[in-house]
C-alpha cells in the first residue's frame, strides 16, 4: 500500500542542515494498522507528512496503492492526497468557522459530486464516530474528544485507503484517547483500512500490528 | 459547488465579524464619498436651471494679454465683444454678463444681492423661467431704457403679495422699472445666479482699449457638435486678427471657447492652456485612482494579516485535496464577493445620505438653503466604481491568495516536532 525506498529528507537554512529522516525503507501493506515511535524530533512526523504527499523527499521514492509518486504536478498531487490519505492531527484541526458537518464535508467538496450526496456521506460518517446529533454545531462547542471524533470522521468521509494519524490522542485525557483508538482499531478491522499512527504512548502502541521505531531519522528495528 | 463555496464564505464572513466589517466598512465609505464628491462635481459643472441645456454652450470666461515681459489676465474687453465677437455669424446667439452687487440698507441692516450686467442675447442663451413679465429686448438695450429684471427672492422683499412687472425699484441710486420676475436660481448655478439683471449698457466705465482686458464673461449658444466647431474656429479667426493690432511683441489668448467640462478643468487660474486639457484629465482619474487605492492597500494589508489566522484553514483545505488554484479561486472569489457586497452597500449609504438628508448635503455642498438645486446619484459613475473596486479587489486579493496557497500544511498542521 505504501511503500518508501531509501527516504532522505534534509532541512537547509543559511547554516544549519538537519537531517530529519536518513534512508528510510518501509512497506506498509494494505490493511495494515502501524505506529510510529520515538523521541521529539526523531523524524516521526515527517515521515507522516512524506507519506500523506504533504511534504517532498529530499532523495528517495514513494509509491502509493502502486502509483510511483514522481514529478507529479500541485493538481495531481492534491487529488491523489484527496482520495487515497485522510489524515487526523493531533490538534484537530476543524475549521472554526465551519459548523461540524460542513467540517466532515471538507474532503468532498474537492470531488465531483453533489451537494446532497456529499451532505448524506457527511451524516453517515458523523454517525459512524456516534456525532450526529451535534452536526450544526460549531466544533468550539464541543469537547476534545468529541473533536477528535468529528477529526475522524473528516478524514474517512472520502473513503481513502489510507489513514495518516499524527499522535492523534495526544491531547485528549486517557478515557477519551481509549476511544479515539478503539475507533481506529475498528476502522482497521471493519473496513480494512491501513492505518500510520505517530504515537509517544506505548501501550497504544502495542494495539497495533507493527510498531517501527526511529531514532535521530533512523528506523532502529 | 459555487453554491458551497458562496454558502461558507457568508458563514465564514459572519464568523469573523470584525474582518468583514473593516473591509465592507473601507469600501463602501469610498464609494460613498465618490458618488457624494460626484454630486458635487456634477452639479457645479451641469447645474441645470438656466444652464439645464448647457451643453450647447460654449464659455469664454478670460482672456490673457502677455508678451516675454508683461501679461494682464481679465474678463474680456468690451471693445472685443462688440466689435468683434457680436458679429461673428455661427453661434445661434451670444450672450455676456459681467457681475457686482447691491447692498440695500434696509430696516434690518445690509441687505445683500448679486446683480448681473447682461446684454439681451443672455435671455436667448440661457433658459430662464419667467414668473412675471418677459426679459429686457433688443430694442430697450439699444435705447438704454432704464428696465430690469428681478428674482423672486427681490420681488417677495420689496413687493410682497403683489405684482411686481411695471413698478419702478431704485438700485445703487438709479431707478428701473421691473420688466420681469423669474424663478430663483440655485446658488451652483455659478453663472446664471443673481437677484437683479440689468441691460450692460446702462453702466460705463468700462475699459475699451485693446490693450486692456476687461470684465466680461461670453456664452455662445450652438447646435450641435459641427457647429460648436464652427464657432471656435470663428472665434480663433478673431482672435489671429486682433494680435496685429496690439502693441508690437504682445499676443492675445483666451480662456475658451469652453464647453461645461472644459470649463470646469481649466479653471479660473489658468486660462493660458488653450490646448487641450489632457494634463487636467490625468490629475482627475489619477486623484480617483488614488482615492480607489486606499481602500486596496487597506484590503491588502487586511488579507495578509489575515493569511495566519486562516493559515490552518488553508492548511487542512490542502490536506484534504485542495489544489493552488483552486485556492486561490476560493480566495478571491471570496475577496470580490466582500468587494461587490460593500459596493452595494456604499451605494446604500449614499442614497441614504443623499435623499434621506437632502436639506443637509445641499446646504453643505453648495452652500445653499431653501433654493431648488435638485441632486441625485450618478449610477454610471456608481458602476465605475464599482467595476474598479472589483478590478482593484482582484488584483488585491492576488497577493495574499498567491501567498495563502503557498502555505505549507507541513507547517501549519504539525505538532511542533520534525
Amino acid at each position: 500500500m505504501i511503500q518508501l525506498e531509501n527516504i532522505q529528507k534534509i532541512y537547509r537554512t543559511r547554516n544549519i542542515e538537519t537531517i530529519a529522516l536518513d534512508k528510510v525503507n518501509l512497506d506498509i501493506k494494505k490493511g495494515e494498522f502501524v505506529s510510529v515511535m520515538g523521541p521529539s524530533g526523531c523524524g516521526k512526523s515527517t515521515l507522516l507528512n512524506i507519506m500523506g504527499l504533504l511534504d517532498k523527499p529530499t532523495e528517495g521514492s514513494i509509491s502509493i496503492d502502486d502509483i510511483h509518486i514522481g514529478k507529479q504536478n500541485d493538481g495531481k498531487l492534491a487529488q491523489l492526497r484527496n482520495e487515497k490519505v485522510g489524515f487526523i492531527f493531533q490538534r484537530f484541526h476543524l475549521i472554526n468557522s465551519l459548523n461540524i458537518i460542513d467540517n466532515v464535508e471538507l474532503p468532498l467538496l474537492y470531488r465531483n459530486m453533489s451537494g446532497s450526496k456529499r451532505k448524506k456521506l457527511a451524516a453517515e460518517n458523523l454517525e459512524r464516530v456516534g456525532l450526529s446529533h451535534r452536526m450544526k454545531h460549531f466544533p468550539s462547542e464541543l469537547s476534545g474528544g468529541q473533536c477528535q471524533r468529528v477529526a475522524i470522521a473528516r478524514a474517512i468521509a472520502g473513503n481513502p485507503g489510507i489513514l495518516l494519524a499524527d499522535e492523534p490522542t495526544g491531547n485528549l485525557d486517557s478515557r477519551m484517547g481509549n476511544d479515539i483508538m478503539e475507533i481506529l482499531k475498528q476502522l482497521n478491522t471493519n473496513s480494512n483500512m491501513t492505518i500510520v499512527m505517530v504515537t509517544h504512548d506505548e501501550n497504544l502502541a502495542k494495539q497495533t500490528n507493527r510498531i517501527i521505531r526511529f531514532f535521530d531519522g533512523r528506523q532502529v528495528n | 459547488m459555487w453554491k458551497t463555496t458562496i454558502m461558507q464564505f457568508f458563514k465564514i464572513i459572519f464568523k469573523n465579524k470584525f474582518f468583514t466589517f473593516l473591509n465592507l466598512f473601507g469600501i463602501s465609505i469610498t464609494i460613498m464619498i465618490i458618488l457624494i464628491a460626484a454630486v458635487k462635481i456634477e452639479n457645479t459643472i451641469w447645474p441645470g436651471g438656466p444652464e439645464e441645456n448647457n451643453n450647447n454652450i460654449l464659455f469664454v470666461r478670460n482672456q490673457v494679454i502677455s508678451s516675454d515681459e508683461q501679461m494682464s489676465m481679465g474678463g474680456v474687453n468690451l471693445t472685443l465683444i462688440e466689435d468683434y465677437i457680436l458679429n461673428m455669424k455661427t453661434p445661434q446667439a451670444i450672450a455676456f454678463f459681467n457681475e457686482t452687487r447691491w447692498s440695500y440698507f434696509g430696516e434690518n441692516g445690509v441687505e445683500e444681492y448679486s446683480v448681473k450686467k447682461v446684454n439681451s442675447g443672455w435671455w436667448q442663451v440661457f433658459d430662464y423661467e419667467f414668473i412675471e413679465g418677459r426679459p429686457i429686448n433688443q430694442v430697450e438695450e439699444k435705447n438704454s431704457a432704464n428696465v430690469v429684471v428681478i428674482d423672486e427672492k427681490v420681488r417677495n422683499r420689496f413687493f410682497p403679495n403683489e405684482k411686481s412687472v411695471g413698478e419702478l425699484i431704485e438700485i445703487s441710486g438709479k431707478t428701473y422699472k421691473i420688466v420681469g420676475v423669474v424663478k430663483e436660481i440655485p446658488n451652483n448655478c455659478v453663472t446664471t445666479h443673481a437677484n437683479i439683471f440689468i441691460p450692460y449698457v446702462l453702466t460705463d466705465g468700462y475699459y475699451r482699449g485693446m490693450m486692456e482686458t476687461g470684465s466680461f464673461s461670453v456664452a455662445f449658444l450652438s447646435t450641435d457638435k459641427a457647429n460648436k466647431k464652427l464657432i471656435k474656429d470663428e472665434f480663433e479667426n478673431i482672435r489671429l486678427r486682433i494680435i496685429p493690432l496690439l502693441d508690437e511683441g504682445f499676443t492675445l489668448r483666451f480662456g475658451g471657447p469652453d464647453s461645461p467640462l472644459e470649463r470646469y478643468l481649466r479653471g479660473w487660474e489658468n486660462p493660458d492652456s488653450y490646448i487641450g486639457h489632457t494634463n487636467e484629465l490625468l490629475i482627475i482619474i489619477g486623484k480617483f485612482l488614488l482615492v480607489m487605492l486606499l481602500p486596496a492597500l487597506n484590503l491588502i494589508s487586511i488579507q495578509l494579516i489575515r493569511i495566519h489566522e486562516r493559515s490552518e484553514e488553508i492548511g487542512v483545505r490542502k490536506a484534504f485535496g485542495a489544489s493552488r488554484k483552486r485556492l486561490i479561486r476560493q480566495i478571491l472569489f471570496e475577496n470580490t464577493l466582500l468587494t461587490f457586497l460593500g459596493g452595494i452597500l456604499g451605494l446604500l449609504f449614499a442614497v441614504i445620505v443623499v435623499y434621506g438628508f437632502n436639506d443637509f448635503i445641499v446646504s453643505t455642498l453648495f452652500n445653499d438653503i431653501g433654493t431648488n438645486i435638485s441632486i441625485s446619484i450618478n449610477y454610471v459613475l456608481f458602476l465605475i466604481c464599482l467595476i474598479s473596486s472589483l478590478i482593484l479587489s482582484f488584483i488585491s486579493g492576488m497577493i495574499p491568495a498567491v501567498k495563502m496557497s503557498r502555505v505549507q500544511p507541513v507547517e501549519v498542521l504539525k505538532g511542533g516536532e520534525l
